[in-house]
Parts: structure tokens; C-alpha cells; sequence
């Protein structure tokens, strides 16, 4: 897909600690780093391709792409999100016979379009062979339920769909599974911030915490309905005093004097 | 004719039986389960997030508070991770000190499954000897590392201080004395009639199920799968060692009950290979002080936890935090296995059901 700049860029790096395997690679990128600034648009031709990945571009052609190899030797492909019930299905039941849905997940890049990586970790029991899957997927967009063709999905799905969501078409019970159902937000995209989505409150707090006035009993009274909705049921009142307006407390004697 | 109908019963949050804070919301007929609603989340901390906020060796501490009941295997799966992304090499020392302190904690652990497991059934005495072995082992932690639950054992590239004097003969001295005390476990379980009835048959699981449901560990192996990630995908010396795979085929909780049994004699041998192996030498390693990895770069790595396929899955960012850092719990996916498990079983069985599974939430939620 559009993805050759990031795919280049995800194999240079691994060239720097390949000290663990492929002499060779490490040897032809220094030279493919002295070339690439004259003529720069044909990459060396890729060494070999993972056997695995091998049979599975064999079988399905132009509708996977070949990612390379992770750290740990494990060959990462890429589907379509129309091609992924295909392409599985044939992964578990074809040649390469990957039965066990070992971990699904997502990574949110924030600035790319799609901006969301499913990505499917597969394994063989019987062949003991590991393969990586991923599929763009935009946000409000979907891919395919994999629920049909390994179990384990279900909760997987429901993980992901929880903390990231991307949404999963076709799965039976898709529902929050750690977070509370009336929860907003999913919690691991890039910008959802690591305090909880009631940032400036908190910070509020925290301020006043960090030397700001601290008085429960006034603070309670200060504090309007909105922040104590927000602030939950465990929070008494507000530890945040605003520092009343000169005008302000005029204006307050008069009313007590009425009463 | 009596009228009977459909009977929901809330099962926890707060249930002895479930090790920590899991509800179970059980569709009963009578006191036969038809289906059972697993609700989680009341342990989520939100680790992986705080993984992607930390650098490469604070994280280190995140990763015990997953599975506490094993955090030293939790760290060895996050640093070897972390060294696979950095390329970083492991002294000979380190790889075998490590293999000895996961070892022992795959022993405290499944002691400390087997314990709670049959409190939960009504062997009583259990309790008390298992926790009376296991407490042996974490004055090895603590002696070792530090503390005795979250370790944080290991970072990337070593250990962080050498073993104390005198720690591998007392190790070796239990691992001389240990295989008997699971001897005594077994004369009072093994043909047990209680036991026999509260385990045989119970939680059935056939070995395609459990791996079309990502099953892992003793689940897989009490259900006649020969897998182990220690023999099929070797990590961290494992290949250099020597020691055997127990699997049982009847796919029941007495079944995974003696594999567990097992593999506590095994890693017994593997302790007391690696210490035998353990060469004199640095054992800090040589990892930088300031990690970074590239952009784009990835691993995703497995092991072989106590309670099965353990795996992290990391993403560089160019910076010395990581990207992304997922966490494969084992225990999250083999509880998958409850519904299709209890099905069919009555309300005390579902005891049985989520103590064969051996779950700690911790790991379930993260």
C-alpha cells in the first residue's frame, strides 16, 4: 500500500543492533547508505523472503505485502482490510496451518492515515512457526471479527475495541470488557492523556495541593455543580480554592445582611 | 409439574474462590450452570498506558504488579523483549541466575496454586504445607533480590546486583529436599477420594478447544497438547538444559493437576542445572544507561510463564520510552475457558473450574 517511506524506515533502524544476525545486511547498508544520494529510488532488491511469508505471497499474490522481520525473527505481512477473512482463513487452514490466535491489539499513529494497526500475532502448535499480521484500519472504520475462525478472539477483540477503539464487524458481543461500559474515551490512543480525561481538574487539584490554598469547607462551597459531578463521588467537595474577586465579596454582604 | 425457570446468580466480586476482585454471573437451572457471564476490569491499572509514559528500565516495576504471584518471570519477559529490540547481550551468568529465580518462581507459584486450589475444594492441610515451602523460596527473593513479591529482578542486559554469598548452596540445599515435599503432596491428594471426585472429569476441555481458544501452559499440556515454549521457541538458555514436558490427556482438572505437580519436580532439575552451569563473571550486563530504540522498531516476544504463553509485544519511538508495550497475559485468555468449561457443571464445580484455570487478576486486568 502507500506504506513503502514507513516500511523503509522500520528496516534501517534493525540494521543498527543487527549485531545478533545477518552479517551481511549490516555489510550492504552502509553501501546502500553511500548510494542513496545519487540515485536513491530503488532499494537493494530484499535479501530472501521469510519462507512463510514466502507461501503466503505465493498463494495471494498483491493482496499481502511483505513487512519484513520483526526483532526476534518473526515475518510481518500486511492485508486489506476486504482481503483479512481470506487471508486468514487460509492462514489457519492452509499450508501454514497457524491455529493459535496468540494475541490481537492496535497501535494508534496518530498523524498517518489509517491511523490505527490492527495487528494479529498467529502461531502454528503443531509447526512451530509465528507470523504477524496487520491491517490499517481508520478511526470509525472497522476490520473484519476473526471470531469465526479462532475463538480466542472474542476477548481479544473486546480488549482492543475497550482501550483503543477500533471496531471489530461481525463480532458477536462487542462490548467494553475492563473499562465501565458508560466509560468516554479509549485510554490507549495517543491522545487520551495518561491522568483520565478530567485533566484540567486534576490539575486544578493538584495545584492546589502543591501550595495553592487548601480549605475544604470553603473550597466545598466554591466548587460549582459541574466540577463535583466530575470530580466523582470520592472527592469531598473541592481541594481548589479560586481566589474571590476583590468586588465579589461586596457583593456577598449585602445578601447576608437581607437574610 | 414444578415450574422451573432460568436463575441468574452473581458470583463475586468479592468470592473467596476468586482469588481477587472477578465477577461471575452464573445462568443457573436449578444449581446446573447453562452459561456464565465473566465480568473484569475491577483490578485495570492501566499498565500499558504507564509502560508508554516510562523509559525502558522503569518499567521494569510495572511488570511484577501483573502476575505477582510470578513477577520474576514477568520481568524476564519484559527485559528479554527490551534486549531482542536493543540487540543487547546476556552474560553467561545473568542467563543462568535468571533461569534459577524464574525457575523457583514457577515452583512458588504453582506451590501457591495448589494451595488456594485445595483450600478451595477442602483440603485444608495444603495450605499449610505448600505456603510453608514457598515461604523457603521467597527468603531466596528476598535474600536475593530484595524483596518478595514484585521483585523488579531483573533489567535489561543482567541483573542488577550479584548473588548474595552463600544463596546457590541453600537453593541447592532445598532443591535436594524439595522433590520429596512434593512427594508428601501427592500421597495426600493423588488417590484421594474427595479430591478424585471434586477434580476427575471436572473442567473438560479437549486439546483442539483449548488451542482454538489460545489456551496456554498447563491448560494446554493437561489436555494432551505437547507445547512448551521452553522446548518449541527456546529463550534464555532453555536449550542448554535438560528436563522433560509432562502432558496428560484427559483434558480435566486432575489432569492439569498433575502436570502442575509435575513441572514443579522439573524446574527442580532446571534449578539445579543452571546454578551447576553458572559461570563466575560479571553479571550486571552491558546494556546502556540511557535506552533508546529507533523508530518503527519491533519484537514480540514470548514466554513460557507459570500460567502459559506470557508475551510482549514493544514498539521503539526513537525515544527512550517505549512506543507501545502489550501485554499477552496468560491468565487474561486461558479464563476464556471458563463458560465453555462450566457448562453443564454445578455452582461448587465452578470452584473447581476457576482454580484449575489459575488465574491471577493482576494479570487478567493489568
Amino acid at each position: 500500500m502507500a506504506d513503502e517511506p514507513s516500511n523503509d524506515s522500520a528496516e534501517e533502524p534493525a540494521a543498527k543492533p543487527a549485531a545478533e544476525e545477518k552479517p551481511e545486511a549490516v555489510a550492504e547498508k552502509p553501501a546502500a547508505a553511500d548510494a542513496t544520494p545519487a540515485p536513491a529510488p530503488e532499494p537493494e532488491p530484499e535479501p530472501e523472503p521469510h519462507p512463510v511469508t514466502a507461501a503466503l505471497t505465493g498463494q495471494f499474490g498483491d493482496k499481502v505485502s511483505d513487512e519484513g522481520e520483526d526483532q526476534c525473527g518473526t515475518p510481518i505481512v500486511r492485508a486489506g482490510a476486504d482481503d483479512l477473512t481470506e487471508v486468514m482463513t487460509w492462514l489457519r487452514d492452509g499450508d501454514l496451518k497457524l491455529n493459535y490466535l496468540s494475541s490481537v491489539t492496535a497501535v494508534d499513529y496518530t498523524t498517518r492515515d489509517p491511523r490505527f494497526d490492527v495487528v494479529y500475532h498467529l502461531y502454528s502448535v503443531g509447526e512451530n512457526h509465528r507470523l504477524t499480521v496487520k491491517c490499517g484500519c481508520e478511526d470509525g472504520e472497522g476490520v473484519p471479527s476473526m471470531v469465526d475462525i479462532w475463538p480466542a478472539a472474542d476477548w481479544l477483540e473486546r480488549e482492543t475495541y475497550d482501550l483503543y477503539g477500533t471496531e471489530f464487524l461481525g463480532h458477536p458481543d462487542l462490548r467494553r470488557i475492563f473499562l465501565p461500559d458508560d466509560w468516554e474515551g479509549f485510554p490507549l490512543r495517543k491522545d487520551y492523556p495518561l491522568e483520565g480525561p478530567n485533566l484540567e481538574l486534576l490539575t486544578r487539584q493538584q495545584a492546589a495541593f502543591r501550595g495553592g490554598q487548601f480549605d475544604r469547607i470553603r473550597g466545598e462551597q466554591a466548587i460549582n455543580e459541574q466540577e463535583r459531578e466530575m470530580a466523582g463521588p470520592g472527592v469531598v467537595g473541592a481541594l481548589w480554592v479560586p481566589e474571590p474577586p476583590a468586588d465579589e465579596s461586596e457583593t456577598e454582604t449585602p445578601d447576608q445582611e437581607g437574610d | 409439574m414444578l415450574e422451573t425457570k432460568e436463575f441468574e446468580l452473581n458470583m463475586g466480586p468479592q468470592h473467596p474462590s476468586t482469588h481477587g476482585v472477578l465477577r461471575l454471573v452464573l445462568h443457573l437451572d436449578g444449581e446446573t450452570v447453562l452459561d456464565v457471564d465473566t465480568v473484569m476490569g475491577y483490578l485495570h491499572r492501566g499498565t500499558e498506558k504507564l509502560c508508554e509514559t516510562r523509559n525502558y528500565y522503569q518499567n521494569v516495576p510495572f511488570t511484577d504488579r501483573t502476575d505477582y504471584l510470578a513477577a520474576p518471570y514477568n520481568n524476564l519477559g519484559y527485559v528479554e523483549t527490551v534486549e531482542k529490540l536493543g540487540g543487547y547481550q546476556v552474560s553467561e551468568r545473568a542467563l543462568y541466575a535468571r533461569m534459577a529465580i524464574v525457575e523457583l518462581s514457577r515452583i512458588a507459584s504453582h506451590l501457591f496454586w495448589l494451595a488456594t486450589h485445595a483450600l478451595d475444594i477442602g483440603a485444608q492441610t495444603m495450605l499449610f504445607w505448600c505456603t510453608r515451602e514457598r515461604e523457603v523460596i521467597l527468603d531466596f527473593f528476598e535474600a536475593a533480590l530484595g524483596d518478595r513479591l514484585t521483585t523488579s529482578a531483573f533489567k535489561p542486559g543482567g541483573l542488577r546486583r550479584d548473588l548474595p554469598e552463600g544463596w546457590v548452596e541453600a537453593v541447592l540445599e532445598f532443591c535436594g529436599t524439595f522433590p520429596a515435599r512434593v512427594e508428601e503432596y501427592e500421597t495426600l491428594l493423588n488417590a484421594n477420594r474427595i479430591w478424585m471426585e471434586r477434580t476427575v472429569g471436572i473442567g473438560v476441555i479437549s486439546g483442539e478447544d483449548a488451542i482454538a481458544l489460545g489456551l496456554s501452559g498447563p491448560m494446554l499440556r493437561g489436555s494432551g497438547v505437547d507445547h512448551d515454549l521452553r522446548k518449541a521457541l527456546p529463550y534464555g538458555g532453555y536449550d542448554t538444559v535438560d528436563f522433560d514436558v509432562p502432558v496428560y490427556p484427559d483434558c480435566d482438572s486432575y489432569s492439569r493437576y498433575l502436570v502442575r505437580m509435575e513441572e514443579m519436580r522439573q524446574s527442580t532439575r532446571i534449578v539445579q542445572q543452571a546454578l551447576a552451569k553458572m559461570p563466575e563473571g560479571k553479571i550486571t550486563g552491558k546494556a546502556p544507561k540511557m535506552i533508546k530504540i529507533a523508530e518503527g522498531v519491533e519484537a514480540y516476544h514470548v514466554v513460557e510463564s507459570p500460567r502459559g504463553e506470557l508475551g510482549y509485544y514493544m514498539i521503539g519511538g526513537g525515544k527512550d520510552i517505549p512506543y507501545k508495550c502489550k501485554i499477552r497475559a496468560p491468565s487474561f485468555c486461558n479464563l476464556q475457558a471458563v463458560g465453555p468449561m462450566s457448562k453443564g457443571l454445578l455452582i461448587a464445580d465452578v470452584v473447581t473450574v476457576i482454580g484449575t484455570i489459575d488465574i491471577v487478576l493482576g494479570d487478567v486486568d493489568r
